[in-house]
């Protein structure tokens, strides 16, 4: 089932009054699948920030249609189901962490005062900011104010999960929890779509990807898909008489074939990675290509 | 219903947590005690001018908190970017103005509640009469902080804090000019075409003299048969057409 679906989207701005229109978004076609984690990738400039905007309503489109949830359009009851945290938080700086997630809480969740009480109480612990939810969120630091915003983007307990850039500003242990609930959200049936520039963390958390360049989709697919378009290495590390070796191999393919290779010779596969440059190669070459047409299906 | 209230509820909170309010608040009652300390310098004059001091100071205070938090209430939701958490929750951008509108509304009745205290004090203290006209003119007082209100939610919807904040400022003079404005016109020979222009012009902004009612306060004369009625409705005429306008506006902006 699609979550989300973009077609032929289409957005352009003026920049005043005066000026000619400027595209923005040339056509952006893509959808994200139900219970999965999907990665938005692009240079800055790309585009992504702003078709999420359009995607979430907050902007109009000038042409294009956006889909939730098998064919609605957005609507009140589908912002229901949608959590989204914005590329820069910035919330009211008066209200405490607590206040902050009960005033968005009763906003869009249907639960009662108490069950949501809990519930942001709970967040907050699970995000390492419990001790700090008498505190007004101008007394926040960069990194807190990202997982309160993580926190309120999750209150009402969303069926699909929409992140500009979750990591920026987290340190290297609140990135990791952040990308372990990622995944443990995608383990509870929640589809997370979400925009970063950090490839290692897309690589990591990601079965899809969209990539943007300049407006347009220059990749949409399995991350699988990408790496093996640009067949990235893989290496094999194996033992043989008791002595840990290293091999390489371009493919998939060859890299069956390697395995099988080893194993007749009676070698131990140790382990198979893939070669940790090789979504950054592929991003890069997909970003530099001039062709755009070769989109792949989810 | 809900969503107003808790945006109501929301925006309450945020005036109280902020300095300015109790820094006017602060502004208002010193102009007052100045009424009174300055009051015995006019002689004969000292009663009317504390009570005139009294009502001019509720006046500016109602009006500075009206138009200071209105003009930065919607603004600042757009340049300080809260609107774009705020907009993909399951709430309309009507609903966010009425709640705005309501939550400052609520701050402006208390701070009417607790400047007619001041008022009535002032009164006790010079033993003026305390009539209906008193609670008149307060409530005249209230009715144009409303306006005002609207008048800068509505300049906030197309542009940016500072000028809402002057624009705002400008209507209030013009409002409490307008009636002014059209006498003279009217003894004006000649010109009709300016005359007719200057008069519309008049119409098409609010005349705040229809809602001043602190001379009649001052000297205890009754309104004339009706005018509360009429100068209320006409008011609320102001205040739901620049709700709607905004609204309409609001509706359109891109939240980016």
């Amino acid at each position: 089932m699609s979550v989300l679906e973009v077609k032929n989207l289409k957005k352009r701005f003026k920049e005043s009054l005066f000026s000619s229109e400027k595209k923005v978004l040339h056509q952006i076609d893509f959808s994200v699948s139900e219970t999965t984690a999907t990665g938005f990738l692009g240079a800055n400039g790309s585009g992504k920030t702003t078709t999420l905007k359009c995607v979430l309503g907050l902007i109009p489109i000038n042409s294009g249609e956006i889909s939730f949830f098998t064919g609605k359009p957005l609507s009140r009851p589908v912002l229901k189901k949608i959590g989204f945290l914005p590329e820069q938080p910035y919330f009211y700086d008066y209200l405490t962490g607590e206040e902050l997630l009960l005033f968005y809480g009763r906003l869009s969740a249907s639960l009662t005062f108490t069950d949501l009480k809990s519930r942001a109480r709970d967040l907050l612990k699970k995000l390492g900011i419990y001790e700090a939810k008498d505190r007004k969120i101008r007394t926040y630091s960069k990194g807190m104010l990202q997982k309160v915003g993580m926190a309120q983007a999750l209150i009402h307990d969303p069926e699909l999960v929409i992140l500009d850039e979750p990591m920026a500003g987290l340190d290297p242990d609140s990135r990791v929890y952040v990308g372990e609930l990622i995944q443990s959200l995608v383990k509870q049936g929640k589809t997370i779509f979400f925009s970063s520039h950090l490839l290692y963390d897309v690589e990591r958390l990601c079965s899809n990807l969209v990539v943007l360049k300049e407006g347009r989709v220059a990749y949409a697919g399995s991350v699988q898909g990408l790496l093996d378009r640009i067949k990235g290495r893989r290496q094999i590390i194996y033992a043989e008489k008791d002595q840990k070796h290293t091999v390489f191999a371009d493919s998939l393919e060859e890299c069956q074939r390697e395995i099988d290779r080893l194993r007749k010779q009676s070698c131990v596969i140790l382990d198979v990675q893939l070669d940790k440059k090789s979504l950054e190669q592929a991003f890069v070459k997909i970003t530099e290509s001039h062709d755009l047409t070769g989109k792949t299906g989810n | 219903m809900k969503n107003i209230f808790l945006i109501a509820l929301n925006t309450v909170k945020e005036i109280k947590r902020h300095k300015i309010l109790y820094a006017l608040g602060a502004v208002v009652i010193f102009i007052m005690l100045a009424g009174l300390v300055l009051g015995p310098l006019s002689l004969s004059e000292q009663t009317r001018l504390s009570i005139n001091f009294a009502f001019t100071s509720c006046h500016i205070g109602l009006i500075l908190i009206s138009i200071y938090f209105a003009s930065t209430l919607i603004s600042h939701e757009i340049e300080k970017k809260t609107a774009i958490t705020l907009f993909v929750k399951p709430i309309s951008r009507l609903q966010f103005i009425v709640g705005k509108f309501f939550g400052l509304s609520f701050i402006l009745l208390m701070a009417l509640c607790f400047l007619t205290v001041f008022v009535l004090v002032v009164h006790f203290i010079y033993k003026h009469s305390i009539g209906p006209i008193l609670f008149m003119a307060m409530w005249g007082i209230f009715l144009e902080a409303l306006i005002l209100l609207t008048v800068a939610f509505f300049f906030s919807s197309f542009t940016s804090s500072f000028l809402v904040l002057v624009y705002s400022g400008l209507i209030f003079i013009i409002g409490h000019s307008a009636s002014g404005i059209i006498f003279f016109v009217n003894k004006m020979e000649g010109d009709y075409f300016f005359k007719v222009i200057v008069s519309i012009a008049t119409y098409l902004l609010p005349n705040f003299e229809k809602v001043n009612w602190r001379a009649h306060a001052l000297y205890h004369n009754s309104l004339v048969e009706g005018e509360l009625l009429f100068s209320s409705l006409y008011s609320f005429s102001w205040i739901i057409c620049l709700l709607v306008i905004t609204s309409i506006l609001f509706e359109r902006k891109q939240i980016a």
